[in-house]
């Protein structure tokens, strides 16, 4: 059991920071671009295409964007790869209340959208 | 909006102070961020708010990643507590929603005061309730693990303390006094963007019986999830500004750093205090501009 502990501590540990490095690395990309491009300027609401096409040519408002969205998915990940673990582990009641969370977030999102 | 360079390091600079002396606090920021946001930049309270929120999932994430690492952070207790502190933030992200900025700027006002008291009280550490060895004693002294997990309960944990230099093993009492905590911390980080950790940390710690450490390391790995339930509903809302956000978050992750060197040089008392002093005159401050009205 301590076993599968230290592995889940493991997984959440490099979710966290992957996302924060991820993160991090289109933040500071998309402010250095909008410096360049002498806009700082971007809007929250392109649609997840447009970002993703805006981005890979380096176009700044969209990496920004791009950066707070993986920012805020990060912990919702952090939910799910919890939620597996203790899945695989049969830890059932941690399980459910993982799901509990995460439905919690779903809803958030599906309000926010909405 | 467009931003000028000035506003952009004007905000990164904003946002290294917070995370300089979050990290020296061990605070989220979001009490010391939103008044410089308001007052100092004269931005709309929800949009400081949805700053705050935002800046906070990357503090929360970068103290976790390493908390978790080190197993001072209870998962299992932090996912429970989740539930009520994600419940709590949705409905101050709502609440948000109907209220003024100015009925929000007098709410923040009215929270830094038991803020700034807690500030100056600084963290009471009651002796670790029960040790590996004190566990054990109660146990048969034929207890195998199995044993020693229905001690600690569903929720207990143990962490090695190198200051201690043992390991720390502990139960969880009262689940539905640290639940109900946790949902006010909540509604507190939806409505107004602050962590709660301030509130949370001692209620974990004298109520529930966690040890300071693990209270404060759970309540920081609860912060990410509390924060994004409520963030979305900002996002949709329009508060949201990116660039100013990005140049804000770049800031605090710097000063997060930075915080961390200083904090081995610099007595955190002497600065707690001064923090508490500092957080009742901005108090004064939001609340005069709430009921100016502008």
């Amino acid at each position: 059991m301590e076993q599968h502990q230290h592995r889940l501590e493991h997984w959440v540990h490099w979710t966290l920071l992957g996302g924060l490095l991820v993160s991090a690395v289109l933040l500071v990309s998309g402010m250095l671009a909008m410096l360049f491009e002498g806009e700082i300027s971007a809007s929250p609401h392109e649609p997840l295409g447009t970002l993703l096409w805006e981005a890979m040519h380096f176009r700044g408002p969209a990496l920004t964007v791009l950066g707070l969205l993986v920012l805020m998915i990060t912990p919702i990940v952090r939910v799910v790869v919890l939620l597996v673990g203790w899945a695989l582990d049969r830890q059932w009641r941690f399980m459910l209340v993982a799901l509990a969370v995460l439905a919690l977030l779903i809803i958030s999102l599906l309000l926010g959208v909405k | 909006m467009n931003l000028t360079i000035w506003h952009a390091a004007i905000l990164f600079i904003s946002g290294a102070g917070t995370g300089v002396l979050g990290a020296i606090l061990g605070i989220g920021g979001g009490v010391l961020l939103i008044p410089i946001l308001v007052i100092g930049l004269n931005l709309p309270m929800h949009e400081a708010v949805a700053t705050s929120i935002i800046s906070v999932i990357a503090t929360s994430t970068a103290v976790a990643s390493t908390n978790v690492e080190r197993g001072t952070a209870n998962m299992r207790l932090g996912m429970t507590l989740e539930i009520a502190t994600a419940l709590g933030a949705i409905s101050g992200g709502l609440t948000a929603r109907l209220l003024s900025s100015h009925a929000l700027e007098g709410l923040f006002s009215i929270a830094l005061a038991p803020t700034a008291i807690l500030m100056w009280r600084g963290r009471t550490e009651a002796a670790p309730r029960a040790t590996n060895s004190d566990l054990a004693a109660t146990a048969p002294p034929q207890a195998e693990r199995n044993d020693d997990n229905h001690a600690l309960g569903a929720l207990g944990a143990s962490y090695f303390d190198p200051a201690l230099r043992r390991a720390v093993t502990y139960r969880v009492e009262k689940l539905p006094l640290g639940m109900a905590v946790s949902f006010v911390a909540g509604n507190l980080s939806g409505l107004l963007g602050i962590g709660g950790g301030v509130f949370k940390v001692p209620a974990l710690h004298l109520l529930c019986q966690v040890p300071v450490k693990a209270a404060a390391a759970t309540s920081n790995f609860m912060i990410g999830v509390t924060a994004v339930a409520s963030a979305f509903l900002y996002y949709g809302n329009g508060n949201v500004r990116p660039a100013l956000t990005a140049a804000v978050i770049t800031g605090v992750l710097v000063g997060s750093v930075a915080g961390s060197v200083a904090n081995q040089y610099i007595g955190g008392r002497a600065v707690q205090r001064l923090f508490a002093v500092v957080l009742i005159v901005v108090a004064v401050q939001m609340l005069y501009r709430a009921l100016r009205g502008g």
